[in-house]
Formats: C-alpha cells, structure tokens, sequence
C-alpha cells in the first residue's frame, strides 16, 4: 500500500533524503509568490458578508493545503537514494575444445554434446539464460584459446588444454569492458599451468570470480589406467632398468590384466598383472636395446566392460648410452676385490676400470689404464683430471691417502660432476681407514661409527631389504622373486666395518641378520648427493661369491651384480651436452620446452655457445631453433617449440667447433592428435573447485548449471549509485489534493457558503 | 766282474745318498698335519700364501708326497719377505690345501711346487679346473728337465686339453707388477747354490735354461704361471743361509713377490 501511494518502498524513503529540483531562479520566485498568496489571504480574510471566521479559516486552510501540494508538487521534489545495484556487464564463458570432451559419460552423450546443446546460439537453455542478463562472450580453450560466435566452432579435438594461459586470455581480451566473471565448462582433465595459482590470484584480486561447469562423470564405475611410468633418464646400453608403472583401476579388483612392453614395437616383457583396488605400482624389469633414445610403450590389454580403452597404453622415453663409463679403482693395498671386480665387468665394454693400487709404502701399481699417462703421478690432483672419470671406487684406503684438496674435489666430482662415488669395506675404510671426521663422511650414506675398531670382523649372510628386492643393480635373476632367493642363499662375507646407522633420506639396500642384541650391520646403502650417487658396501670380499665353494662355476652373480651395480653407479651421470624435453609426449599444436645443458671439458658451465636444436621428422624433413642462453643457470640452453604436425621426432641439439660433445644429444618427442587427454580424464571436480574457490567463484556439477545464472547475480560485483526519484506524481499527492478541495468545497456546501 | 761289482757299489752308495740328501733337504714333509688350511679368508687375513697338494707318482715312496718339498720353511720365509717389503694383509704361516679340498677356491692363490711328479686323480683334474676357470691363479716351481717337463705337461692337458703352454713374453705384466725383472735367473737348489758360489752349474739334470710358461683363459689372464728348471722355493728357504748366494735369493723374492701382486690384481 505504502508502495503504491508513494511509488517507492517506505526503506528507500528511510534511506534517503527528499530534494528539489528546483533552479535558483526558480527558487527566487517562491518569496514573492508566498508574499502575493500572504496578500491575497489577508484580503481574504477582511471581506465581511456571511461568513464568519471560522468558515475563512477552515476554507483558508483547505485551499491553502492544496495550494500547497501544488506547490510542493511544482517544486519537483525528488528522493535521493545511494543504492548498491548489480552492475550491468559480460561474462567470458570458456567451452572445453579439448579431445576428451567427447567421452561419453555424461548422461549417456559425450561431454561434448552437453556443451553444444546448453550453449547453441537458439535453443541453448543455459546461454539463452544468461544471455537474458548479461553480455556473454564465448571462448574455446583447448590447444590454444580463442573467441568463438557459437557452439559449431567446437571440434573438441584439441590435444592439450592450459587452463591458466586460458584463464589470462579471456580477461585479456575482455578488459575494459564490465568483466562480472568468466564460466569455465569443461571436464577438468587439463593442464592447470605453471602460473594456476598465480593467475587466479589476480583473477581474484580483480573481482573477477571464475564460476565452473563440471562436465562428465566424476568417477569411472570400470576404467583401467596406465597412470605413470617412471624410468631412469639414461641407462647404459645392454643394461636391464626397472621401470616403475603405475596402475589405476576401478571394477576390476581380482581380475589379472597382461601388460606388454615394447620397444619400438618388439616386445621386450610381457608379464600379468593382479589387480587390487586403487593404485598399484609394478616394478618391471626392461632390457635396453640398441643406443639412442628409445620410445617405451607400456600397454595393458583391454577389459571387456571398460569405459576408457585409450588410456591402457603410454609411452615413455629412455636414452640409451653406448658411452664407455671410466672408473677409478683406488686401494691402499692389493686386494682379491678389485682383482674380481675387473673380471666381473671385463666383457663390458661400456665399463673400463682403471685402478691404483699401494703396494708398498709410496709405491704404487696402475692397471687397466687407457693411456701410459694415467695415473701416472697416483691418484688425481687436479680437478680436470678426476673429473675425467665417470665414479670412483674407495676401496681399502686410509683416508691419509687422500690430501685435504682431494678429499673435496671428490665432494665436488659427487655434487657438481654427477659423478657416482662406492666406498668399499676393508680393514682402511671407513671409521677404521679414518673416514669418521673427513668431509668423505659428509656424504656418505651411512653414519660411520665414532670409534674404529680393527679386531671387528664377522662373517654374515647378506639379506636383501624390501627396496632391493626390485633394485636394477640388484636384481640377480631373471624375476624379483628369483632374486630374494638367490639372496638368501648366497654365502656369507665377511664384513671388517661395523656400522649399523644410514644417514635420513639415504636407503638400506644390504644388511646382515639380526644378531642376538638386534642390531643388524649395514651391507649396502645409498643415497643422491648433489647430481651424483654415494653407495657404501662395507663388505670386505665379495669375491666369495665367485670363489666359494658353494658357488657353482657357470653361476653369474658375482659378475651380474657388479656389472649391475657399476653401471648403475655411472649410467645417470651427465654428459657433457645433455638435452631435456618438458614433455615427451604432446599433442599437435602444443608447446615443449627444449633445455640442454652444455659442460666444458672440465665440467665447468659452457657460457656464451649458440646451439641449436634439430627436429628430425620421420620422412626425414628438419625444421633449425636457435637455443637460448638462459639468463640466470650458467650453461643453460632453451627454446620452446611447437610441432603442429603429428609424429616421432628425433631432436638433437648441435653445437659449432664442439669437440666430442655431440655423443649423446638426442632424445625423442612423440607428437600425437590427443596428447595425455585420455589419461586421468574423469571429470576432474577437485581441479574445478579449486579453480572456483581460489577466485571466489562457485563450481557447478553439469545439472546444476541452470543456477549458474542465480549464482552470477548473487556474486556478481555491485555499484554504489546515486538514483534519484521523481516524487512529484506520487499518487499520495494527487489522493491528497483531491481530498482537500473536495473538503472544501463540502464545507461550502454544509454552511451554504458555496 | 770286479769292475762290475764296484760300478753296482758305486751305484748303490750314489742312490743312497742321493735319497738321504732329497730327504733332509725336504724336512718336515708331514702331509696330514698341514692338509687342514688354517683359517676362512677375509676373517682376518686378504691374503693367504696356499700351497697345493696334489697326488703324486712317488707319493708311496716319498713320505706324504712331492708337493711338500721346502715346506713350509720356504713358505714362512717368503711370507716374512712379502709382509716386509709390500703392504700385503698377508696371513704369517702356512697354507697347504688338497686340491679337492671344497674350500680350494676360498684361496685364490696356489703354489706347487716339483710337479714332475705330478699324477692327479680325476677329481683333482676337475678340482683344478674348476679352480682355475673360477679365477684362481696357480704358480708352478722346481721342477726341472724335459722329463718332469713332460709329466707335468700331461696333467696340464688333463686338465686344459685344448689350452696351450706359452712363454710368458718380458713385457707381461707379471716381471713389472711390483719389481722390474728384466731376465729370467735360473736359480738353482741350495746345493747347486752353494756349488754356484765357485763357479759350478745350476741347472738340474737338462733342464739348462730357465723359463716362464704359462696357460691363459679366453681373455688373456694368466691362470698357470710355470717356472721352470728353477727352485724359487730352495732360494727362499735357504736364504738364511750365508753359503746360499744372495742374488739367487733376492731374484727369488721379487718374483716370488711380482707373482702375488699380479694374482691379486689380475
């Protein structure tokens, strides 16, 4: 009632203030006026006849109430009120072009269908929705972001999807204009970006909150997945690696799955697999085959039942070296050890050891070197010189053997070169040989005890911890299984360095039994130290495993292990031009990031070189990129490169007036139509909410996107406005006049006056 | 007939001497007590200076057999030589070991000595291969003349039918590992040493030159190193004596010590 009198609400009067909008000279004119109606009243006032007072001023009253209004009404009286009104504007609407939008798992369509019908430019009942109250733009995000007039635009073949390049390219484009928020409609199985957070953050900052549209199923009911393969970045040729797979399943629990491994489509392993709830990870022992990049496809055979067959099978890239890896051998005394060690490895010819051997006081014996020069002054005193081997072996030598300044070139040939660094046990190792407060102890693995004891000798057989049962280096049959019992019947050595502590974050591979206190001595143990590896083997003659009389004579294991565990020592340390890919699989269209690392000859960063990068397509054709310097890593190469066309490259990065650096600058790039899109592609509502409620937006699941519009009011960014009512033709004003000269004029009537 | 009667006596009196002589020069031949090898390697010792015993064709007329001519005198004294002038973990007493002892191949290192007299069983024929195949090293002394040369041939064959016996060349490793031999001595037994000292021979029946033999595996590692018409063993044993000349001796000990160090690195 209130609002139909007074046109507007009682809270906006309560709120506001009553102006005019009247001129100054329109003001000017009202004394007079008032000052003419005070002379007329007062004229009226002394007529005499049959009135009587009272009747003049009842009549006075009336008419001078109405003469009033008009007044009031003339005057244009306005109501001003400061209101918080929803402000006018776009919104950015991002539509998933990505290839796994045509999964069909949302309400029995594909993804992609549920985007064509809510937003075609007709009939679409969310776009038409939205298009009712706001300014709506539509983008397609997938390889690349873009404006689109419609839905027809969307092919949803797009390979890779950057959610925050996206997110940055829509606000780019609509800035100046009243952004009120950008929708993201999409399944969530996308790259979030490097810059995710950062670009939500400004997102969120400038009042733009993103609102998101989860399309498809959340879960799978029956999907097995290869989710990862993990592998070591290089290996030396002829070596066995263990590859570490990642399997994820649902709806399969007890039922076996044959995984097959191929190398450039011939099978290397074939092995079936028990599947458990959830995720399970496999270690699989892999045979290298010939040098070069080698692609690894890990395929699962397909389910009956299963909804997503295109993620049973990734690939993954391993560098195969044939590189010849140097190591040094250094004992402070002739020792059967290093007599077998070379025997184990002799047929290797990616292995060479070279040792340097004390004999007697201050005499030393060289042998296996590859150059009269080697060695020749005794163990190496310049940086140049050690660095030119690839691990070191320490075996029976006091720690007075090795000067302070070669003490930290080998911190430095660890750390810095990446070189692989054994300690061996003997009765001058460790604690025993004076290890204990040298800045050798620093790195090693295991935490030398504080006081030598050199009676200490115990024969015990060596047992396997969990982390060896599938270690590459040693593994000592063909199967895990075979390996634990080989283990456990080897004959015992004898271990001379009684040390029972490995340092945090180093593993326990090799261990001796229990012994009636619980302490158990440490056999072998490792750990990353900078670039390079620190093993300790505090054993004194694993010899015995070739040499004992248990041991049959055609039986491999001493020469398997050490040849496994060598080439495990050295098959991860750099070269000196080493090459990394962001990805090793992308999709047509997507952006990699070469990077190369280039070394002097004494490992020292190469600085001002100008390489460049060579992509070798399969049909042979090559496409020449300049790296780059990078501005703050010394030695550091990059350029990104983008490959529209799908199919196996080979890049390789050259470099000018180079010596010998180009022995192992290529890897392998895999360009294919649907990237990783298949894989983890469930509808991805963790990575949309966060999207959302990093940027103060909502997330939406698919049916509930018909309150996306409520929502958008409900957040959208509101304007302090002045607004200004007319109250002039308030009906209030018109039922008032009425009933003032209707009064008067019954008055006149009732006394006869009229 | 009195000339025969006296060539007979003569014969008799030099046969007899003869065995007397063999007899006290090979003292302490007690083959069962020193079978047993002391101690397992790496308990406390790297290295333990194994001497080989094997079966022989006069093993019933000698008391315990040839295998232990200068034992283990030789032994301890080429152990003190070793221990003084390298930095060898070498165990200080004698090691004597069957060849068919099962804990042979604990013992990567194996000397035998007058091996002319070598008759091996067949199971010391695979023990021995076995051994060697495995990566142990053996080396060969005292034992002169084509005819021990022969014999000692044959049990090779049994045991490597297809393997070859060649001179070690100078330039192996094995005269320049530890001291730098430049030429093969012949070093003769402590009664041509003392012989020697005035000018007398040092060679043993024919075996006039000395040589360094050997057998190699499929990578060219020595596996047998033969020394042969020469007595290492006498020239360590007797080097305490002062009628023994030194040079023989002190030849003796270098190889005798280049021998270890190239077993222990190769």
């Amino acid at each position: 009632m209130f609002e139909f009198l007074f046109k507007y609400p009682a809270e906006q009067f309560a709120a506001g203030s009553l102006v005019s909008m009247l001129s100054w000279w329109q003001w000017a004119l009202l004394p007079p006026a008032l000052a003419a109606l005070a002379f007329v009243a007062l004229g009226y006032f002394r007529l005499r006849g049959r009135t009587q007072t009272r009747d003049r001023a009842v009549i006075a009253l009336l008419r001078g109430s109405a003469l009033a209004l008009i007044v009031f009404s003339l005057s244009r009286p306005l109501l001003e009120v400061t209101a918080r009104t929803p402000q006018p504007g776009m919104i950015g609407v991002l539509l998933d072009n990505s290839i796994s939008m045509r999964l069909q798992d949302q309400e029995g369509a594909a993804r992609g269908d549920f985007v064509r019908r809510q937003f075609a430019a007709e009939s679409g009942d969310l776009l038409g929705e939205l298009r009712q109250r706001f300014d709506v733009r539509l983008f397609q995000f997938g390889a690349d972001t873009r404006a689109i007039d419609g839905v027809d635009a969307l092919d949803f073949s797009d390979g890779d999807s950057d959610l925050a390049r996206a997110l940055e390219y829509a606000r780019e484009s609509l800035q100046g204009g009243p952004l009120a928020g950008l929708v993201v409609v999409s399944d969530g199985a996308l790259q979030p970006g490097e810059s995710l957070d950062a670009a939500l953050l400004s997102l969120r900052s400038g009042g733009i909150p993103v609102y998101s549209v989860g399309v498809g199923e959340a879960g799978y009911a029956r999907d097995i997945e290869v989710s990862a393969v993990r592998l070591p970045e290089r290996v030396l040729a002829g070596s066995q690696v263990m590859a570490d797979v990642s399997i994820r399943q649902q709806g399969f629990d007890g039922q076996a799955v044959e995984l097959l491994v191929e190398d450039d489509s011939r099978i290397v392993h074939k092995q079936q697999l028990d599947l458990r709830p959830g995720l399970q990870s496999f270690k699989i022992p892999i045979s290298t085959g010939d040098a070069g990049p080698r692609r690894l496809q890990f395929r699962l055979s397909t389910l009956a039942g299963e909804q997503i067959a295109a993620n049973n099978s990734r690939q993954a890239i391993l560098k195969v070296d044939d590189r010849r890896m140097r190591i040094l051998h250094y004992e402070g005394e002739p020792r059967f050890e290093l007599k077998f060690i070379r025997r184990a490895i002799a047929d290797d010819e990616n292995l060479g050891i070279s040792g340097l051997i004390r004999t007697a006081d201050a005499k030393f014996y060289r042998v296996g070197i590859e150059d009269p020069q080697e060695l020749r002054n005794g163990f190496p005193i310049t940086r140049d010189e050690l660095f030119s081997y690839d691990a070191i072996i320490l075996g029976s030598v006091e720690i007075s053997l090795l000067s302070l300044e070669q003490q930290r070139m080998i911190v430095d040939f660890v750390s810095e070169r990446g070189g692989g660094l054994l300690l061996l046990g003997g009765r001058h190792a460790f604690t025993e040989g004076g290890y204990r407060d040298s800045v050798l102890h620093d790195i090693s693995p295991v935490v030398m005890p504080d006081e030598a004891r050199p009676e200490f000798s115990r024969n015990v057989r060596i047992q396997p911890t969990e982390a060896a049962w599938v270690h590459p280096a040693l593994l000592i049959a063909d199967s895990s299984e075979a390996s634990i019992e080989r283990w456990l019947t080897l004959p015992p050595l004898t271990i001379v360095n009684p040390i029972r502590q490995i340092k945090p974050g180093a593993t326990l591979l090799l261990q001796s039994p229990a012994n009636e206190l619980g302490d158990r001595y440490v056999a072998m143990a490792w750990h990353r130290y900078g670039r390079g590896k620190v093993v300790a083997f505090p054993v004194q003659n694993s010899w015995l495993w070739q040499m004992h009389h248990q041991i049959d004579l055609e039986d491999q294991t001493h020469e398997r292990l050490w040849r496994q565990m060598l080439r495990w020592l050295v098959d991860s340390v750099p070269p000196r031009l080493d090459l990394t890919l962001s990805q090793q699989q992308v999709h047509a269209g997507g952006v990699i990031r070469l990077r190369s690392e280039l070394l002097n000859a004494d490992f020292t960063p190469l600085r001002g070189a100008e390489p460049r990068a060579i992509l070798t397509a399969a049909d042979g054709s090559e496409q020449v990129r300049p790296l780059n310097e990078h501005p703050s890593r010394a030695g550091v190469y990059e350029v990104d490169l983008r490959i529209d066309e799908v199919g196996d490259y080979l890049v390789r990065v050259e470099l000018d007036d180079s010596d010998d650096l180009l022995q192992s600058g290529e890897t392998r790039l895999a360009v294919s139509a649907e990237g990783d899109e298949y894989f983890r592609s469930e509808m991805n509502e963790k990575l949309l909410r966060r999207v959302a409620d990093q940027s103060g937006g909502r997330f939406f699941s698919a049916g509930d996107a018909e309150r996306l519009g409520d929502a958008l009011d409900d957040n959208l960014p509101r304007a302090r406005t002045l607004l200004r009512h007319e109250l002039w033709d308030m009906p209030i004003l018109f039922l008032l006049l009425v009933v003032l000269l209707g009064s008067e004029w019954s008055y006149r009537r009732w006394r006869g006056l009229a | 007939m009195r000339h025969a009667k006296l060539v007979l006596l003569f014969l008799v009196c030099w046969l007899l001497s003869t065995l007397a002589l063999t007899r006290a020069f090979a003292q302490d031949v007690d083959a069962a007590g020193a079978a047993a090898p002391i101690e397992l390697p790496g308990n406390s010792h790297e290295f333990y200076f194994t001497r080989g015993i094997y079966s022989g064709a006069f093993d019933d007329y000698d008391e315990g057999g040839r295998w232990a001519v200068d034992f283990p005198k030789a032994d301890h004294q080429f152990l003190v030589a070793l221990k003084r002038l390298s930095v060898i973990d070498a165990y200080g007493s004698d090691n004597a070991i069957q060849l068919t002892d099962p804990q042979l191949r604990h013992f990567p290192l194996l000397y035998a000595v007058e091996v002319g007299s070598m008759s091996l069983t067949e199971a010391e024929v695979l023990a021995l291969r076995n051994y060697l195949l495995a990566g142990g090293f053996l080396v060969i002394d005292d034992f002169w003349g084509s005819w021990a040369w022969d014999q000692f041939r044959s049990q090779m064959q049994l045991v490597f039918p297809d393997r070859a016996i060649v001179e070690v060349p100078p330039e192996h490793p094995v005269y320049h590992v530890f001291y730098n031999i430049d030429e093969i001595i012949q070093v003769p037994n402590v009664r041509q040493g003392w012989g020697a000292r005035h000018g007398g021979p040092t060679h043993e029946y024919d075996g006039y030159v000395p040589h360094l033999r050997g057998i190699f595996d499929d990578e060219g590692r020595l596996m047998v190193l033969i020394n042969w018409n020469t007595d290492l063993g006498d020239a360590w044993e007797w080097a305490d004596d002062p009628n023994y000349p030194l040079r023989f001796s002190t030849y003796a000990f270098e190889i005798g010590i280049n021998f270890v160090v190239y077993g222990m690195t190769h």
